[in-house]
């Protein structure tokens, strides 16, 4: 027998009290791959090989015990235009090179990830202060399907496509690697070449993934890395026009301030901040809610974008759960993340540890609520009682593991409190009464909703100023795939120009009516249509629509800010009632629009003839004009969402929803067909459920005008249309600059060889630029009419529906079947 | 032994609004297994702690007094006494929570267990009103348990009447309970919920509820004869009813888990499970039972690598 093992007498002390030792992950094989790297230095990844560039370096360390883990190059200006440069000419044969082969590929890198699981999930645990746990149930698996999913994504898309070219890839340091795969994976099947800009403070999965891309047989230079540890990076890479899209995964405010840099070009793709909130109802199993709470709240050590922050608890339970939740908190174990008892971790982040104590101690000192913690991590999971709902902590988003506790007494009243935010990213349902939880899915104006489950990062699509990111499907697809309505050029401006050029867009020009015209041929009254009714325009000013012969024809209102505002706010408030009306009365009202302006036909007809149509020209812009009603009428009843795959036993619906108010900008239809333009846009938004604000062409918006007098007989609702003319750019300044507006359509004007003039490219870099504020959705569309040669054009009438819709995912698992 | 539970009078408000959500639990059961873990020296304290909360089992047709002697042998020496020497344990110490048998081998065991005088320090349960389906008349279930507690069963499995509870007739289970409670007498009774059969998860919960009122020392799972037996999934929901039993009433109710528990790795989850969903002291044998026979088997196996190092082959572990 051999001899007495000295641990033994700890056995006893242990048998009589269960207890638990930390149980450590090892990480000597992560240690030697890391010396296998030039000792430790990571230099750029370019064109297949690690640059040796004898550049400055910077640090990262282990959160835990702050041992140094590697050092980083701080890449300068040169090697950034070296990588762009390497992913620009690689792009141009991995674009060329066939869909399986780049599939065949992807799918090595999921076999890769498996092979070498283990070490990769000490590598990004390690590094980022996340529980190895998580790391590896949440992430690296996640990682793999998600790898998996492209690998195999070919029958997916139509063949014949064009990658949108090269894609600058940010990561973040809430789930480093799983954020950067879910883009890389896509943007690699689909031909793009890569720029992969890992989090200055979590760089170490990013690298590794490089050798996986290296060893899965990635040509070289299709994915390049570089390191910066100076937040400049993110200006110099995103105002490259070689860049042609943009994903960022981070804090709204960088993504604002990305937006003010692009190209208005550049395609961007944000996931942001945006924390999601619970709500725990009377019908809910109080103790799954509970450890939801935990592993929801501790996602990431509450530092994931996605992180579980307040909690709603219906009052007449409010007792109950929190009794459970602190019982429950009381159990966790904090420490060493890679130590595999432990349930968090360390954030990584030195500022946001300085927020997480500062933010609790205003909430207590200044708003008197109520803070228990738990453990004796330096940032300990934080239960907040009475909170005041306008207080930092709620305003903005601190990370950390904290829990803002708020009652509610009504199912009404939660929606209220779920949708009171400026982020849309997510909200956790708790109740097992289908009927709450359909309703209440349909109503919370979020991407995401997790029905009795736990917000992770997959199935996801974030809203309103959490981004505008899907994390799952086809959808996600199309974001690397170019659109044919994509492709204008525009000069590269430096900084100032483009600030200059912004502050300048769409001043006053005097009004065109002066001096007054006599002998107008039109002496009827044109006025904006605003909420349903025809209105002055505040400015009481009008301008004056000419014949192409240059004979005055008649008077338009020339309109400014107020009547945008007006407009805007009409729009708002028909929009809640329009979009809950079924799918059927709406086609109904499309249809009897249709119905009723085919009766008019010789109406519209002669205007159109009188802005020098042909007769046969002006029945066939009739005839496509009612055509393209029909058409979206047929479709409101059809095109509302579909059903995603789930690892989960259940559904994970994608529902098809309205954006909100949709501001559409007509351009110039020098040849006709301004009718048809402003029809096929304006019925394409409002059939999905969105309410328009329209601009028609500046030059020729008399017949658009006309369509009031069918809107009113056709039972279409007060407010879903607001028509209202004026000068191009200025009301597109107001518009974009309107914070209600969830869309900007902006139709530009090119000339005789497609280039655009110096106005349109201002008009487009200032609402691109100008989107940042409440990052809204932007839609730049050449102004020449998409038509195939028999009539619509189905391709893009499809684009104009994805631009009317937004998708929310429901994740509704399902079960009660346990035994006989 | 006095009966840690009095139980309580019936209210409705126990068993009305159950929601539980199978999917969340499942998840949460998962977890067991990878949130906490114990190795070595903790691994073997684990391993020494889940054997004294085995109730050792033989529950079968042809169980005759040389196998249920055998059994008390075990229960009384469940680990090689030169392998609990050399990590510091008094063989003597270290004996397994009870013998389990059908009502007619209790005198067996009882005598065995009598005749080296451990008939004090291991409690002979039997199991009984018409095991495993209760599928009896009242009268007969009642009259079992009076015959094996003369026998000297101080511990009385009962199977609960799933007719009832299918039927939701919590009153006229909880009515039966009671009688056997009050048959019983000193004996501890351990009711036997049969969770396969319950049909819900809601049941599950109702019936532990049920049980609890009418004044159960112990809620255990399953008869290991129902095709669904002992899972961390409905362990959790009876371990969730025992939690609110307790904040409603301050009684501490056991629970036992058994059928198809087989492996130490398990023993130690199901005492991981007690310790983190409910506290320390229901991780003893006070209020914690593995019903179990074949799980000793490998604690044993796995001791005896700690202490020497190496696997042991069959024979060496008799």
């Amino acid at each position: 027998m051999s001899a007495l093992n000295p641990s033994v007498s700890n056995i006893k002390k242990v048998f009589d009290h269960l207890s638990y030792e930390p149980v450590l992950d090892s990480d000597s094989a992560l240690k030697s791959w890391i010396e296998l790297h030039n000792n430790g230095t990571f230099g750029p990844f370019i064109n297949g090989q690690y640059q040796n560039k004898d550049l400055p370096t910077f640090q990262i360390k282990n959160p835990f015990n702050q041992n140094l883990l590697a050092k980083f190059s701080n890449c300068d200006k040169t090697v950034i235009n070296e990588a762009i440069e390497s992913c620009v000419q690689s792009a141009q044969t991995w674009s060329k090179t066939p869909q399986t082969e780049r599939e065949r590929i992807v799918y090595n890198m999921a076999r890769n990830v498996q092979k070498h699981l283990n070490i990769l999930v000490s590598c990004e645990s390690i590094s980022s202060g996340r529980t190895s746990r998580e790391v590896k149930d949440l992430d690296v698996t996640q990682v793999i399907k998600t790898l998996y999913y492209y690998a195999g994504s070919s029958s997916l898309l139509a063949e014949g496509y064009t990658p949108v070219g090269t894609v600058g890839i940010f990561g973040y340091f809430d789930s480093s690697l799983l954020s950067l795969v879910n883009k890389l994976a896509p943007a690699l099947v689909t031909g793009n070449s890569v720029l992969i800009v890992p989090h200055k403070l979590t760089p170490l999965s990013a690298v590794m993934l490089m050798d996986i891309c290296t060893q899965s047989g990635l040509p070289n230079g299709v994915v390049n890395l570089i390191t910066s540890d100076n937040d400049e990076i993110y200006n110099l890479i995103c105002s490259d026009p070689r860049i042609n899209c943009v994903c960022f995964d981070g804090k709204t405010s960088t993504a604002q301030n990305i937006l003010t840099t692009v190209s208005p070009k550049t395609r961007t793709l944000f996931s942001l901040e945006g924390k999601t909130s619970m709500v725990i109802y009377d019908s809910a199993d109080l103790d799954s809610a509970v450890e939801t709470i935990v592993d929801g709240s501790l996602y990431s050590n509450g530092q994931h974008r996605y992180s579980l922050n307040k909690l709603f608890i219906q009052e007449n339970i409010y007792q109950k759960v929190l009794k459970r939740l602190e019982t429950r908190f009381s159990k966790l174990n904090s420490g060493n993340h890679m130590d595999k008892c432990n349930d968090i971790g360390q954030l990584i982040n030195q500022n946001d540890i300085e927020n997480f104590k500062q933010a609790l101690s205003i909430q207590t000192n200044e708003f008197g609520a109520q803070n228990k913690q738990f453990t004796n991590s330096i940032t300990p999971p934080t239960i907040i009682e009475n909170v005041t709902l306008n207080s930092q902590v709620n305003l903005n988003e601190i990370n950390g593991p904290y829990l803002m506790v708020i009652p509610f007494r009504t199912v009404k009243e939660s929606v209220e409190l779920v949708n009171n935010s400026r982020y849309g990213s997510g909200v956790c349902l708790y109740s097992q009464n289908i009927s709450l939880v359909m309703e209440v899915s349909y109503l919370v104006n979020v991407g995401t909703v997790w029905v009795n489950s736990i917000p992770l990062e997959r199935g996801v699509q974030t809203r309103k100023q959490s981004g505008d990111y899907c994390i799952s499907g086809l959808r996600c697809l199309k974001m690397f795939i170019k659109n044919k309505w994509d492709d204008f050029e525009v000069e590269k401006r430096d900084r100032d120009e483009v600030l200059r050029g912004v502050k300048s867009f769409g001043s006053l020009s005097p009004t065109s009516a002066l001096p007054l015209p006599t002998n107008l041929s039109e002496e009827k009254t044109y006025k904006n249509y605003i909420g349903g009714k025809q209105q002055r325009p505040d400015t009481q000013s009008s301008r004056l629509i000419s014949l192409p012969n240059g004979e005055p024809y008649c008077l338009v209102p020339d309109s400014s800010r107020k009547d945008i505002r007006n407009a805007v706010e009409s729009a708002h408030s028909a929009f809640n009632s329009w979009w809950k009306r079924s799918n059927f009365n709406k086609s109904q009202i499309l249809y009897y629009f249709g119905e009723n302006l085919r009766s008019r036909s010789k109406q519209f007809v002669d205007k159109l003839r009188l802005f020098g149509q042909s007769q046969e020209e002006a029945e066939k812009e009739l005839n496509l004009c009612l055509n393209v009603i029909n058409y979206y009428a047929g479709l409101c009843d059809k095109n509302i969402g579909k059903l995603n795959d789930t690892t989960e036993y259940g559904y994970l619906m994608e529902i098809s929803e309205p954006l909100g108010v949709i501001a559409i900008v007509c351009g110039n239809y020098e040849n006709g067909f301004s009718l048809f333009n402003f029809v096929q846009f304006l019925v394409g938004a409002i059939s999905h459920g969105n309410s328009v604000i329209i601009i028609p062409d500046e030059k020729n918006p008399v017949a658009c005008f006309d369509l009031y007098e069918v809107f009113d007989t056709s039972d279409m609702p007060g407010g879903v249309v607001n028509i209202v003319t004026g000068n191009k750019h200025h009301l597109t300044k107001y518009l974009t600059e309107h914070q209600q507006v969830a869309s900007v359509w902006y139709l530009y004007d090119q000339n005789k060889d497609y280039q655009l003039g110096k106005n349109e490219q201002d008009a487009l870099q200032f609402v691109k630029y100008t989107s940042s504020f409440s990052l809204k959705k932007t839609w730049f569309i050449p102004s020449i009419s998409q038509l195939s040669s028999n009539g619509l054009n189905r391709e893009f009438l499809n684009e104009i529906s994805v631009n009317s819709t937004q998708c929310k995912y429901v994740h509704l698992p399902m079960g009660i079947i346990f035994a006989n | 032994m006095e009966s840690h539970n009095p139980g309580i009078e019936f209210d409705e408000s126990y068993v009305n609004n159950v929601n539980l959500n199978l999917t969340a639990i499942k998840k949460r059961a998962a977890e067991f297994a990878t949130r906490r873990t114990v190795k070595k020296d903790y691994q073997v304290a684990w391993l020494l702690r889940a054997v004294t909360c085995i109730d050792l089992t033989t529950l079968a047709g042809d169980d005759t007094p040389s196998n249920v002697q055998k059994l008390c042998f075990k229960a009384a020496n469940p680990i090689r006494a030169d392998l609990l020497k050399q990590i510091g344990f008094n063989p003597k110490e270290l004996t397994c929570g009870a013998v389990c048998v059908y009502p007619s081998r209790v005198a067996d065991a009882y005598g065995t267990l009598s005749s080296f005088k451990m008939n004090d320090k291991i409690p002979v349960a039997a199991v009984a009103t018409g095991f495993p389906s209760g599928q009896y008349h009242l009268e007969t279930r009642l009259k079992e348990i009076k015959l094996a507690v003369a026998d000297g069963a101080s511990e009385i499995d009962i199977v609960i009447n799933r007719t009832a509870a299918l039927q939701g007739d919590w009153k006229l289970l909880f009515d039966e309970l009671k009688q056997m409670k009050e048959s019983c007498g000193k004996a501890h009774m351990k009711a036997i919920l049969a969770v396969g059969e319950l049909g819900s998860l809601e049941n599950v919960y109702k019936a532990s509820m049920v049980a609890m009122m009418a004044g159960s020392d112990f809620i255990k799972t399953s008869t290991g004869k129902e095709g669904v037996n002992a899972t961390l999934v409905n362990a959790l929901v009876m371990v969730r009813a025992l939690r609110d039993y307790y904040y409603a009433t301050g009684y501490k109710v056991g629970f036992k888990p058994a059928g198809g528990i087989r492996t130490a790795k398990d023993a130690c989850v199901w005492l991981s499970l007690m310790k983190e969903e409910l506290d320390e002291e229901w991780t003893t044998n006070k209020f914690f039972r593995l019903g179990a026979s074949a799980l000793l088997g490998d604690i044993e196996r796995q001791v005896y690598h700690y202490v020497t190092g190496r696997y042991a082959a069959a024979n060496e572990l008799p």
